[in-house]
């Protein structure tokens, strides 16, 4: 019984270990590209699913996990996965430092997973410094087979470079020609079995290198995107030691690892461009635009040597079209490139500064990877309350992160008319305050001068509205002439209605004056009696023009109205003179 | 990410600089009726329909020309 209790416990024992079995690495094919600055990986490995899982983890030395910009896993041509950071599981090695990617695998299965890496900053110059014009040499160290918690059946290992290698390490089972180590027959590993790898190499690429990039992004909807890019900028490469010369510099045609020159490919309608520094604008750069894109070289001040610096402002203004939509329930969409325009640079530290105008709301943004998101407000022109500025992190940036990213915000057409009000506003402050200062009464001591200028005040005021009662009348003295003018049978029924309806607009023109000449006669006599004279004057031309009307037959006529015409005309602009 | 219809500015861009031209032109003439109205008013004769009226289109028509004078210089506010 008990025996049969034991076996029964070791089988139990037997089948719990089995299904903690993780999966088998049948193939993995490592392609490692030193060409450039970035070290670019690019694996093909074959699952065996034993017991099944639903994630699958990749690992490398922590050295290089730390440096890792991007990593991504495909599985067939349709499923991509990024790769997020775990914990080494049980058993690890003390440096390995892990990723899993959701990629699920059932027992039995056999999947081909293929999985893409960079690194930035891993590859050492040695010698670490070199002098003008000598050749750049840098080391790569890594791990010979994969590091992996599963077993591995078969795997290659194959490593491009830009030049022939001058050394690398272990030699056996190790291929090499002109640009390419191999390693092509490595055989069965252990989980997290590992060995190291070397390769000591001729670089030439220039390490170009942004320490810090701030991009500020400011949005207008009357019409303009401001982009302006902040940037400081490294040579990473093996440092200078020892002299420069410039002259033997340009001899040599800048050789070495230094560079001098970068190219900048902006949006084909970017326009209003500046490259300026502290110092102020700098004048070596060049633009040409095509359909596709504009190209703008950029030559720094100064040749950059290993381990010298320099920082530059590049700035450029884009229109709304292509880079602002429209999106349903009245938000807008924002859409740039996440990163540097600037080709082959690695960048350390990115800030993506997004202005928004003042007073949009409901902000939310999509980028194509992780960013840290932080809010800012910024105070330009005519603003009150400060624009809204969302402000995203990241550091370990390479040329393959430059993908778009979208922010979302709601900005209505109110919103846009707050600055005009704002200026209406304030040129309505100051006609106002015109006004409120033009009634003000800021005497200080009431004498006779000021009770003078007061009657005469007076006097002005009477007499303005009896000119406004004047040129009433002169209208309707015009209107009467043009009437008799236009009448052919001067004593039927329309002429009298003419001149009934003439003398009842005449006679109420002249009482609404009568107390107003009477009122202007308790203020100023000279005024009055002028005032009287020219009522009298006017009294006269009434008679003729009325007689007009009553007249019967054609001749003299014409003369006869052209003289009252003149004096008519005379007498308006008599008023006019009496009031000024 | 999916985009929509392009937003574009409330105005054709070209019409900025006559804009600018035009209401800031108006705005000065009405500016100037408004202060010379001030100037020839007294007590009596001074009508607030009349100083709103002027003083009104001024403050609307300079405001609205400063606003595309600045966008016209290139200052996209």
């Amino acid at each position: 019984m008990r025996r049969a209790v034991a076996v029964f416990a070791l089988l139990a024992l037997a089948a719990a270990v089995a299904d903690a079995q993780p999966a088998k690495i049948k193939k993995a094919e490592r392609k490692i590209s030193l060409k450039s600055q970035v070290v670019k990986l690019n694996d093909v490995i074959e699952f065996v699913g034993v017991a099944g899982e639903s994630s699958l983890l990749f690992c490398w030395p922590r050295r290089l996990a730390e440096r890792a910009a991007r990593i991504k896993v495909a599985v067939g041509k349709d499923d991509r996965f990024d790769a997020a950071p775990a914990a080494a599981p049980l058993g690890a090695p003390a440096d390995a430092a892990c990723f899993s990617a959701p990629v699920p695998i059932k027992k039995g299965e056999a999947k081909s997973v293929e999985v893409s890496a960079s690194f930035t900053g891993v590859m050492k110059p040695n010698p670490a410094k070199v002098a003008q014009g000598e050749k750049q040499y840098v080391e790569y160290e890594d791990t010979l087979w994969l590091l992996s918690p599963y077993p591995i059946e078969a795997q290659s290992t194959t490593i491009t470079l830009p030049d022939e290698a001058t050394s690398f390490s272990p030699s056996e089972g190790a291929s090499s020609t002109s640009s390419k180590v191999a390693w092509g027959k490595l055989g069965k590993a252990a989980a997290w079995e590992s060995k190291p790898l070397k390769v000591h190499f001729h670089h030439d690429k220039p390490f170009k290198k942004v320490t810090k990039l701030v991009r500020e992004i400011e949005v207008s909807h009357w019409g303009n995107i401001y982009v302006e890019e902040s940037y400081e900028i490294i040579n990473a490469g093996a440092e200078h030691k020892g002299a420069f010369s410039r002259l033997r510099h340009a001899q040599q045609g800048g050789a070495g690892n230094s560079f001098q020159m970068l190219r900048a490919r902006l949006p084909p309608s970017a326009h209003s461009l500046y490259y300026r520094d502290l110092i102020g604008n700098i004048s070596s750069s060049n633009t040409r635009r095509s359909a596709k894109e504009t190209v703008v070289d950029l030559s720094l001040r100064y040749p950059l040597m290993g381990g010298w610096k320099t920082d530059f402002v590049l700035g450029y203004s884009l229109p709304l079209e292509g880079f602002l939509f429209g999106r349903p329930k009245g938000r807008s969409r924002l859409i740039l490139d996440a990163s540097s325009p600037i080709d082959d640079v690695v960048i350390e530290e990115l800030e993506t500064r997004v202005v928004l105008p003042e007073g949009a709301a409901n902000i939310e943004f999509d980028s194509p990877f992780e960013v840290e998101a932080g809010w800012d407000k910024k105070f330009t022109y005519l603003d009150t309350a400060g624009r809204p500025v969302l402000v995203l992190r990241k550091s370990n940036l390479t040329p393959l992160h430059n993908k778009p990213f979208s922010v979302d915000y709601t900005f209505g057409t109110t919103a846009l008319l707050r600055e005009p009000l704002l200026l209406i506003g304030v040129f309505a402050a100051l006609f106002a305050a015109a006004a409120v200062y033009s009634r003000c009464e800021f005497t200080i001591s009431k004498d006779d001068r000021w009770q003078e200028a007061r009657t005469r005040e007076k006097a002005a005021a009477t007499l303005q509205r009896l000119s406004e009662l004047w040129d009433a009348e002169a209208e309707a003295l015009a209107r009467a002439a043009a009437a008799a003018e236009s009448l052919t049978d001067a004593g039927g029924a329309e002429a009298a209605a003419a001149r009934q309806a003439a003398e009842a607009e005449l006679r109420a023109l002249d009482a609404k004056a009568k107390p107003l000449i009477e009122a202007l006669e308790a203020v100023s006599a000279k005024a009055a009696a002028s005032a009287r004279a020219h009522a009298d004057a006017g009294k006269a031309l009434q008679q003729r023009v009325l007689k007009l009307l009553g007249e019967k037959g054609e001749p003299a006529k014409k003369g006869a109205a052209r003289a009252l015409a003149d004096a008519r005309a005379e007498w308006a602009g008599a008023t006019a003179a009496l009031c000024d | 990410m999916e985009r929509g219809s392009p937003v574009s500015s409330p105005l054709p861009i070209e019409l900025y600089p006559p804009l600018a031209t035009v209401l800031l032109a108006g705005g000065l003439c009405a500016a100037a009726g408004f202060f010379l109205y001030e100037a020839g008013a007294n007590r009596l004769t001074r009508k607030a329909s009349q100083e709103l009226l002027l003083g009104g289109s001024a403050s609307v028509m300079l405001g609205l020309g400063t606003l595309f004078l600045l966008l016209w210089t290139g200052v996209w506010v």
